[in-house]
């Protein structure tokens, strides 16, 4: 049993990364704070763990 | 308001320019991707012995490790003749690659006369499929040999969290309640005697103790580098039971080295050294040499620092006596004597209980330090390539896989 | 050219680099990024058999991924929380019920001390305390500085209080020794900074009455009862608790489920229903509210990653721990605390694990050096190039001066801090009655 709630909570991690991944590069198109094009870089390249990680490259 | 300062208004980027950001960044996450994929993908290969018998694997202690990244292969030579049994394993920390060379020189050159012989040269196959996070290494390390390169991976320290995800908070060890550093939940050497529904990295650790027992080892060899600024290094640790055979062992070596020996402290709990001993029948033997390249106050890392072993930083440390070996910068700590006191190190291990444990003797023959030295490393590898060799190829990954030889038969027309 | 010339020029070169970027794109995170970049590529033309750094930039932001995901799902937690009204709710119950300052304090510092002790991260006592406790300690008449002060220097004691100090604990795991005997060397040095801070910081202020507060404070929803405010921190802490108690009878959760759990928790309690789209406008400001501090954490692991590969690392590691011993007893503080400030926990394996083994060969305590180290890394939270704590401090508390006059406020109890540390180290054997 301990193993199978081990597993889901594993999964879950890359649910928790890719929606993370998500509102990243929503907020990098749009958001209401920090709107200048050096945080479009820092938005960019922040990005790159969560998208790794969530295709099993990581 | 008149003293409010005037701010410079923000540059903004239109659309087409955050999708020239994006699409540049997604080129450096590509390139970047592209090689983690190769290490992770990374397949290594041995020519193996003749007196090859069989090929287990570690999901056949604990069945629950099939198919996943901790299902690593164990090679097993038995001589037919009655005797003991030996465990011999590498890279489970595999950052540490002198221990899987030392394997794989095992694995291609073994000869066994009396006893079972069982060699495992990825410990954690999962560790071994990314690189030391912050450690900036180089992906792979390439020995030179007389037919071309033998190319070997160089992995991290702990599992792999594509495998395992997420790390506690702290970890506690099992079953002693001992608190340890959060990612040392993925570190196999702090895992043992592990557990058959804990963390994959204790299941693997679990699969391993059951080995142990089910093979009834009598001698347990794990093969470990260490930094130089480590007191634990060019040493054997053993517990109480097989600390006077160490002890034995690293006198014989002197004539080669400076082997020290130690014992397992009773406090520090997970380890091979410790809880092979504790959890088994098993006589274990931990094996450390100096890895430079694993120090923390090194210069550049490069693969040529990983294969010579020579670095300034070092040298400084070591004239200020910070070192626990002595360390010559012209010399190095070079791959081909790291492997070269692993192969003596076993051997005379083996050799002293033996002698001590007459109803368990074991009767084994591998290249040695000094063959090492007159003929060079890549002497005892063979090409995988040669077509005498091609029905005793082996391929060591997380499960059975063949030998893709496209690569190689597309190079050669490519140079033909 | 020899590995000592080649990295002090690359060092020269990173520094000159992180100071033009800073002034002027005033974003320390890019900064960061760049500096490690431009390290990486002057290096690889410069030292020979450097492999292209693409990967080793890219793996840069990996190091503290899992900090940046716990960042974002404690802040995630804490925001749903305020959102609910229990944040209000706890805030008058407290002003409430305490009427002297010192007590209220007191609670304050306690408060603020839990979350790190237990997850081993001042930041997360910024996060889940941090902003309930600066209304407080507000409402005392302690000053905007003083209060971000306050906040700071009890995330930073809080990291360092046991049961997990995880400096203590990367130096433990490098040395091999044994995580034990850490608690009242740790405590008792962390206790007599707390009283002074409370003192050194609450001495003349006045606390307004009782009744101005509560009318100033904002109401808190109708129907919101003890339970509601207490249950989700009950499941929160509970839940950390679990895994440091019952280990071995939970599967691990990790810190950011943890939160997520304690944030469905605030959902059902939350006594006025709210719609999912309320609810994503919440994560949505979240998000965008803890980006900077994501994103410093996660460049500075490419800053990381390159002064590892091109040695600058290892040249602040050798010059170091080869001087004289005198004049690492003069620098230890200060190489300690900008150790942390650019490599994090990286610190402590670079210096703190060398000079730990440093007195082991001497034969001095090497427990007590360890804990002595692990008293001085926390104060280097608050220098850059990260300065991740005490940016976060100033963030959550939202203070609005100079980061340099909030540096300067906490610079009296960190300086006890590292004077009490400091000695520990010089002397080990005046402490032995704490193991």
């Amino acid at each position: 049993m301990l193993v199978f709630w081990q597993t889901v909570i594993h999964y879950l991690y890359f649910v928790i990364a890719a929606i993370i991944a998500f509102f990243f590069i929503k907020n990098f198109f749009k958001r209401e704070k920090r709107t200048n094009l050096v945080y479009d870089i820092v938005y960019a390249y922040c990005v790159i763990p969560f998208v790794l990680r969530v295709l099993f490259v990581k | 308001m008149a003293n409010e300062k005037k701010e410079k208004a923000p540059i903004l980027a239109s659309k087409k320019v955050k999708i020239i950001i994006l699409v540049c960044v997604a080129i450096i996450a590509f390139f970047g991707g592209k090689e983690f994929w190769e290490l992770r993908h990374f397949k290594e290969v041995f020519v193996a012995s003749d007196e090859l018998t069989e090929v287990k694997w570690l999901s056949d202690y604990l069945p629950e490790l099939k198919n996943s990244w901790f299902d690593t292969p164990i090679y097993v030579f038995d001589s037919g003749v009655e005797g003991g049994s030996v465990f011999i394993m590498g890279n489970v920390h595999p950052y540490e690659p002198a221990s899987s060379i030392t394997c794989y020189v095992m694995l291609e050159n073994i000869h066994v006369e009396c006893g079972k012989v069982f060699i495992m040269p990825q410990g954690n196959y999962s560790g071994s499929t990314m690189g030391s996070t912050g450690g900036a290494y180089p992906k792979f390390v390439t020995v030179k040999t007389e037919w071309g390169e033998q190319k070997y991976r160089i992995g991290a320290r702990e599992s792999n969290p594509l495998d395992q995800w997420p790390d506690p908070f702290t970890y506690v060890h099992y079953p002693s309640g001992q608190n340890l550093a959060y990612q040392d939940i993925r570190n196999m050497n702090r895992t043992y005697p592990g557990r058959a529904d804990g963390t994959p990295t204790e299941m693997a650790s679990y699969a391993i103790m059951e080995l142990l027992r089910k093979e009834k080892i009598d001698i347990a060899i794990d093969i470990h580098e260490a930094s130089i600024m480590y007191p634990v290094v060019g040493t054997y640790v053993a517990p109480d039971k097989s600390l006077s055979i160490a002890g034995y062992a690293a006198m014989s070596l002197s004539e080669y080295f400076n082997m020290k020996f130690e014992a397992s402290p009773k406090s520090l709990r997970g380890l091979s050294h410790r809880e092979w001993g504790d959890y088994s029948q098993a006589l274990p033997f931990l094996m450390e040499t100096p890895e430079p390249f694993i120090d923390r106050i090194t210069g550049p890392i490069t693969e040529e620092f990983m294969l010579e072993g020579k670095d300034e930083f070092l040298a400084k440390a070591a004239e200020k006596g910070l070192t626990y070996v002595p360390y010559d910068i012209e010399e190095g700590q070079p791959m081909w004597y790291r492997v070269g006191r692993h192969l003596s190190g076993a051997a005379e291990a083996i050799a002293w209980t033996s002698y001590f444990y007459p109803d368990i003797v074991v009767e084994v023959e591998w290249p040695l330090f000094e063959d090492i030295q007159a003929n060079g490393l890549g002497y005892y590898l063979h090409d995988p390539d040669a077509p005498e060799n091609a029905s005793k190829v082996q391929v060591v990954y997380h499960k059975p896989a063949a030998y893709d030889r496209t690569y190689q038969d597309l190079e050669a027309a490519f140079k033909q | 050219m020899s590995t000592y010339l080649i990295t002090t020029i690359l060092f020269v070169i990173m520094v000159a680099v992180f100071v033009i970027c800073s002034m002027k794109l005033k974003s320390p995170e890019i900064s960061m990024a760049i500096t490690g970049v431009v390290g990486a590529l002057v290096g690889f033309f410069l030292i020979d058999g450097m492999d292209f750094p693409v990967r080793i930039l890219v793996e840069g932001l990996f190091i503290n991924l899992d900090l940046a995901i716990s960042f974002i799902c404690a802040s995630i937690f804490v925001n749903m929380y305020s959102y609910s009204g229990a944040m209000t709710a706890v805030t008058r119950k407290l002003v409430g019920t305490f009427n002297n300052k010192w007590i209220l304090l007191t609670f304050m510092a306690i408060f603020m001390l839990i979350p790190g002790a237990l997850t081993g991260a001042g930041s997360i006592s910024v996060f889940v305390m941090g902003g309930l406790v600066a209304t407080v300690v507000r409402y005392m008449g302690v000053s905007e500085k003083k209060t971000a002060a306050f906040v700071f220097i009890f995330a930073i004691l809080s990291a360092a209080c046991p049961p997990i100090n995880l400096w203590t604990m990367i130096i433990t795991a490098q040395c091999n020794m044994p995580y034990v005997g850490f608690t009242w060397l740790l405590s008792v040095p962390i206790a007599i900074v707390g009283i002074f801070t409370i003192i050194f910081l609450g001495w003349g202020s006045k606390r307004a009455p009782k009744e101005q507060i509560l009318a100033e404070l904002p109401e808190a929803p109708e129907k919101m009862n003890i339970i509601r405010i207490l249950l989700p921190l009950v499941v929160v802490i509970g839940l950390i608790l679990l895994t440091l108690y019952a280990a071995f009878d939970v599967p691990v959760i990790g810190l950011p489920l943890t939160f997520l759990i304690g944030t469905v928790v605030v959902i059902i309690c939350n006594p006025v229903k709210r719609t999912f789209k309320e609810y994503f406008k919440v994560i949505n400001d979240t998000m965008e509210q803890v980006f900077p501090l994501v994103a410093t954490v996660l460049s500075v692991g490419v800053l990381q990653e390159s002064m590892t590969q091109i040695g600058v690392k290892g040249l602040i590691g050798v010059t170091f721990i080869t001087m004289p011993m005198i004049l690492i007893f003069v620098f230890v503080l200060f190489f300690a605390a900008f150790a942390q400030g650019s490599l994090s926990y990286g610190s402590a394996i670079i210096i703190g694990a060398p000079l730990v083994f440093m007195y082991n060969t001497m034969g001095f305590d090497t427990t007590i050096a360890c804990a002595a180290l692990s008293l001085m890394f926390p104060i280097g939270d608050c220098l850059p190039p990260s300065r991740i704590t005490g940016r976060l401090t100033c963030e959550t508390v939202g203070y609005k001066g100079s980061y340099m006059s909030f540096l300067k406020q906490v610079a009296i109890p960190c300086l006890v801090l590292g004077a009490i540390a400091l000695v520990m180290f010089i002397h080990p054997a005046w402490f032995k009655f704490l193991k």
